[in-house]
């Protein structure tokens, strides 16, 4: 699960996030959603600890990130919009160098290292350098690594730029059943559609504070005349 | 041909605005860049004019020997720039993303060849003039010559360097067309190298054979003076040209201009039409073909899997970091051309006869070449290892949430470039000392020397780099231009002085046999003990200050 209680975030005079509070329990696919600068990316990267919050408390799955932040980031996967991959190793090298960084066992790494490359359909380009590989390979190179260590919490920034249909779908179809296992997806987007299909709630954060939260259906009950998300959304973000 | 006019002509104005924007760039830089440049072509015209003042002084036998000199610094000169030619010919006809680039772009491929060739000649050889002008600024001035002299002596460098860099492109070009790929054919043609190497060294040897006495004892001194002093060799006649000016005969130094100039012509015209027949399938090779050399290189993946212990962060990053260098040619050649060619400089100090000279001599060429190593190392610390940290800023999506701290990446970065520095540096400075056979206490300073120099210039860099950690996609060279960089590569350089210089007096000293109030095992110890508290000092403070910036910064 996901816990932020009242989380700040300034950059000068910038507010960039405001007293945030949201709850994601384990198995649900939470979409974080909202106009550019609003403040997604500085929340996850708190998330992450990569940022430090000014004040407020993260706990992640039931760690508090502040206090144990090593063990609390052992716990978390994170895959930002444009990942940097190291372009001359090759698929396989890579796993397996994520797998030292995350201190797994070399059997457990030498097991699931062709498993994942195996569920990603990247075996047969399990020895060609990433340079060669295709942006959406790339991308299932990168889920293969962030999974391989099976967080309990996956964050995902932007998660489909790019992708081919075939790829959009088997990234839909993994978050969806990694929920279902009972991992935490948090997952920003600015396709409107996907969050609608895919996400169990739905959170918009606009000038960093959350200004929306909930189902679809609650969304839609509790702004009357409003029946899809686009409309609510250009409604709430609009100034 | 329009459009390779076109881009150069781009290239040309990005030129005039970068020049026009240095009064942006850190003031530290300019000024250290500046002054290294006055520093450097001030001592080197020194050092080059006291040479000539040495053999002139000498009578006669100057005569015979400075033009000899001048083919063979000339031979020197043309190697390099070959190699030069050929390294930055690769980068720019089929690595740099402007040339991706360009294919999408309407410009025809025989254009896209003569752009990146002219570009490869003007940046392989710029920097030579920086050696080519204090030499015959030093020569012309010896011999008092006026101005026009000294430019019309200087104009033959222009067609030499394009000469010989276009050579080296030529050479690369048909490498990479033509060796095999295959591992069975690689090995046949490195077999068919090999040959040819010896025969052409059979041939020199014929030809030492059949010379005068004179010159016979000479090219005992001086190895490669014979293949220098060939006539058809480039080399001789930019040498034979210089001179023949010199020497006041115009009329005969002007043919060699015009046969230099000719020779340019010919090769560049040559080059055009060989580039515009091979030069695009070569680039469909090159841009297709990485997965064969991938499938090739994996041994290398599982040689090290299999040597590396346990499974820890220090383990991921040797490896990952092993891979990465051995399969990015911009990076081991210059490793190789850096340590390669003092390599072959020391293993020559014996038939060099270094290791006949009086004691003071050898050890204090001993200590002179530690410098010039530690000088190496330092500048390929700052190029390689105080990058390292901003460069991996790219990864902190899953750097930064592994369960390891960024303090402790940063600790595996210096332990992995200490390492590899001292295998570096340790090896050729025994190399240096057994070939000179250097007494046995110098012999234990420089086992102190190194690693401590490896040590300290490793702390330096992998410090000052977490400090001045920069985010975001730059490419080496634009973070080692920032203000980090520039001190680093300072306070490097004044370390090795401070490391080698004191160590180095005080070992020249004991040769000599000056006396001091203790005993020459306590002083060789009390050196020892300043070599390690200097190294402490210089590495160990910039690792901490960066451990505590890596650990208060946001990324």
């Amino acid at each position: 699960m996901i816990r932020l209680e009242n989380l700040n975030k300034h950059y000068g005079q910038l507010h960039a996030v405001n007293e945030l509070c949201l709850e994601v329990p384990s198995g649900e696919l939470f979409c974080f959603l909202g106009p550019n600068g609003a403040g997604k990316t500085t929340s996850i990267k708190m998330m992450t600890g990569l940022v430090k919050p000014d004040t407020g408390r993260i706990i992640l799955a039931d760690i508090d990130a502040a206090k144990e932040p090593v063990k609390a980031r052992s716990q978390v996967g994170y895959i930002p919009d444009m990942p940097f991959i190291y372009e001359r190793l090759t698929p396989m090298e890579f796993l397996l160098f994520t797998g030292d960084l995350y201190q797994m066992s070399r059997e457990d790494v030498r097991e699931k290292a062709p498993r994942m490359l195996e569920i990603f359909g990247m075996t047969d380009r399990a020895h060609t350098l990433n340079r060669d590989l295709s942006h959406g390979m790339r991308q299932r190179v990168i889920y293969a690594a962030t999974l391989m260590h099976e967080p309990k919490v996956l964050l995902v920034d932007e998660p489909f730029i790019g992708l081919d249909p075939h790829s959009i779908r088997l990234i839909k179809d993994l978050l969806r059943e990694h929920t279902r296992r009972g991992m935490t997806v948090l997952m920003t987007t600015h396709i409107l559609a996907i969050a609608e299909e895919i996400g169990d709630r739905i959170g918009i954060i606009d000038h960093g504070e959350l200004v929306a939260c909930g189902t679809l259906d609650e969304l839609n009950t509790a702004t009357p005349g409003m029946n899809r998300l686009e409309d609510l959304f250009l409604e709430l973000t609009l100034h | 041909m329009r459009a390779a006019t076109l881009l150069i002509r781009n290239h040309l104005f990005e030129l005039q605005s970068a020049v026009r924007l240095v009064h942006e760039q850190p003031k530290l830089k300019v000024i250290l860049i500046g002054s290294f440049s006055i520093c450097w072509l001030a001592s080197l015209s020194w050092l080059f004019y006291e040479g000539f003042d040495f053999l002139y002084r000498l009578g006669g036998a100057a005569f015979f020997l400075v033009p000899r000199l001048f083919t063979l610094f000339f031979m020197g000169l043309g190697f390099m720039l070959m190699l030069s030619g050929a390294v930055t010919g690769y980068a720019n006809l089929f690595q740099t993303p402007e040339v991706r680039r360009l294919l999408t772009w309407p410009v025809p491929m025989r254009d896209l060849f003569y752009y990146s060739l002219v570009k490869s000649t003007l940046m392989s050889s710029w920097a030579f003039f920086f050696i080519i002008i204090p030499f015959i600024g030093a020569f012309g001035f010896y011999r008092e010559w006026n101005l026009l002299m000294l430019l019309w002596s200087l104009l033959f460098s222009i067609p030499f360097v394009m000469l010989c860099s276009g050579l080296g492109v030529l050479l690369m070009l048909l490498v990479v067309r033509f060796v095999p790929r295959g591992r069975t054919l690689g090995l046949l043609g490195f077999l068919a190298l090999l040959y040819a190497t010896y025969s052409a060294a059979g041939y020199v040897r014929e030809l030492q054979a059949n010379q005068n006495e004179d010159m016979m004892v000479l090219v005992n001194f001086v190895p490669g003076l014979q293949l220098a002093s060939y006539p058809l060799m480039p080399n001789s006649w930019m040498a034979q040209g210089i001179l023949s000016f010199a020497n006041n005969d115009p009329l005969r130094g002007g043919i060699f201009l015009v046969l230099l100039a000719s020779s340019v012509g010919v090769l560049f015209l040559f080059l055009a039409r060989l580039g515009s027949v091979i030069y695009p399938q070569t680039l469909q090779r090159q841009l297709v073909g990485s997965n064969v050399l991938a499938r090739q290189a994996s041994w290398p993946s599982r040689t090290l899997q299999a040597v590396f212990p346990g499974h820890s962060s220090l383990r991921a990053y040797g490896i990952k970091d092993v891979l990465i260098f051995i399969r990015d040619p911009s990076q081991w050649t210059q490793f190789l051309i850096f340590f390669g060619l003092l390599a072959l400089y020391f293993l020559n100090l014996g038939s060099l006869g270094y290791n006949d000279l009086d004691p003071v001599w050898s050890n204090l060429i001993a200590f002179l070449n530690m410098f010039s190593l530690s000088a190496v190392m330092s500048s390929l610390s700052a190029r390689f290892v105080f990058p390292q940290m901003s460069l991996e800023s790219r990864t902190l999506w899953m750097v930064g949430l592994a369960p390891t701290s960024l303090g402790r990446l940063m600790l595996n970065k210096f332990f992995l470039a200490t390492i590899a520095l001292t295998f570096v540096g340790t090896s050729l400075a025994a190399m240096s000392n057994a070939m000179l056979e250097v007494e046995h206490a110098s012999l234990i300073l420089s086992r102190c020397l190194m690693p401590s120099v490896a040590f300290a210039l490793a702390g330096m860099s992998t410090g000052l780099g977490a400090m001045f950690m920069e985010l975001g996609p730059k490419t080496p060279a634009q973070i080692l231009s920032g203000y980090g960089g520039t001190l680093n590569l300072i306070l490097t350089l004044l370390t090795v002085i401070l490391l080698v210089l004191i160590p180095g007096i005080i070992s020249h000293m004991m040769v000599l046999g000056a006396t001091f109030a203790l005993p020459e095992g306590v002083i060789t110890l009390f050196t020892c003990i300043y070599i390690v508290s200097i190294s402490a000092f210089a590495g160990g403070v910039p690792l901490m200050l960066g451990y505590r910036a890596l650990s208060q910064r946001d990324f």
